[in-house]
């Protein structure tokens, strides 16, 4: 399902779970885990979580693993073009991390490395807001997907999308509801002709435009409790984009739950 | 009469059309039909301008209250419009209309001024 996973990292303690969910997936998907880090000056490992340590507690034997883990440090005081430089060199197939999802006036002062790398990166990205509830449970090392809510549209479209949802419920443990909102006024070509894959199941909502699509998303998120948004996005779209945000990254500033942004085809 | 009549009847066309363009320019890409934004400014602006033009005058007298005051009210007015017509939200309805009304402001203090 995923060759290459990368995962950049601030070595803080807020992006732990990130870790520990590239680390499951990897080991789930036999994904080469490649983690970088870019900091001006050296870097403090030690601070990490050990990956050995996770994989001793989650009843992997030393022998038995098929996990490739690459540790990479880059000193750069320019963090996200030295992030962008690393995945266009090695891209990956999933990029998996960690971000303070600011909102409001604190966007603007702060440095935001995730919302930008997510969008020139190109590459299907699962970001994880500080405090959302974890998709891997750390004590078993198992992938928690009990609820995952996918907006649809027919512009652009959610196909690849889909097929990760169906992938990643795969490597679920236990049944996995997948609620696809179509928003809009027409709706989306059906995609699967017949049932879902095992262990998914998969609940059908037509939404027509009736507030925006970021407010409509926040409200299904209310009401699901999704464990993860899922968005197809095409990144900016328009002058507004470059002052609010695009949808997908409106939804992961507000939602408080994990986001996996899947790029639109060109 | 006539004449007051005629300038606005020149302006509210002149109003329409940069506020149509600069709405539909920010909003070219959002999923739903270009005519309903359209739609919707000419809804917005056709509520607020004669107010503007006619009313607001008579209730303030100081040029730049009108000026500030009128400005003001017809951006939230108009964003009230917008965000009731279109999938857009609020946030972004506002932001909108200040854009479509500063950009006519401008574009009419610029004719003003060629024109002499």
């Amino acid at each position: 399902m995923f060759q290459r996973i990368t995962h950049p990292t601030d070595l803080s303690a807020d992006g732990r779970a990130a870790f520990v969910l590239s680390l499951a997936l990897a080991l789930r998907t036999g994904a080469h885990l490649r983690a970088v880090h870019v900091e001006q000056g050296s870097a403090d490992w030690e601070a990490w979580p050990h990956a050995s340590e996770l994989l001793d507690r989650w009843g992997h034997a030393r022998d038995d693993r098929h996990l490739h883990l690459q540790k990479l440090h880059i000193a750069d005081g320019r963090v996200w073009h030295a992030l962008l430089d690393d995945l266009s060199a090695h891209p990956p197939s999933l990029l998996v991390l960690a971000t303070s999802a600011r909102d409001g006036w604190q966007r603007f002062t702060t440095e935001n490395v995730a919302e930008p790398l997510v969008r020139a990166g190109r590459v299907p990205s699962l970001v994880l807001p500080h405090g959302a509830p974890p998709l891997v449970d750390e004590a078993t090392g198992l992938i928690r997907l009990r609820r995952v809510l996918m907006p649809v549209a027919v512009r652009p479209s959610a196909a690849r999308a889909r097929a990760l949802v169906d992938g990643l419920a795969a490597l679920s443990d236990g049944t996995t509801l997948v609620r696809e909102v179509s928003i809009g006024e027409a709706e989306p070509p059906p995609f699967r002709a017949g049932p879902p894959p095992r262990g998914m199941s998969v609940d059908k909502e037509r939404i027509s435009h009736a507030a925006s699509v970021v407010d409509t998303v926040l409200a299904q998120v209310d009401e699901l409790k999704p464990d993860l948004v899922v968005l197809t996005s095409r990144g900016h779209d328009g002058p507004l984009d470059a002052l609010f945000g695009s949808t997908a990254e409106q939804v992961l500033r507000r939602s408080g739950v994990a986001v996996l942004v899947v790029p639109a085809a060109r | 009469m006539i004449g007051a009549v005629g300038d606005w009847a020149t302006s509210f066309l002149l109003t329409l059309s940069v506020e149509v363009l600069v709405a539909g320019w920010l909003w070219w890409r959002r999923p739903w039909p270009r005519w309903k934004t359209a739609a919707a400014v000419v809804a917005g602006t056709s509520l607020t301008h004669p107010m503007f033009w006619f009313v607001l005058p008579w209730v303030l007298q100081d040029y730049w209250t009108y000026i500030v005051v009128g400005e003001l009210s017809i951006v939230a007015v108009e964003a009230v419009v917008l965000a009731s017509a279109l999938p857009a939200g609020r946030r972004e309805s506002l932001a909108v209309s200040a854009l479509m009304n500063g950009a006519s402001y401008l574009i009419g203090l610029t004719l003003r001024a060629l024109a002499g």
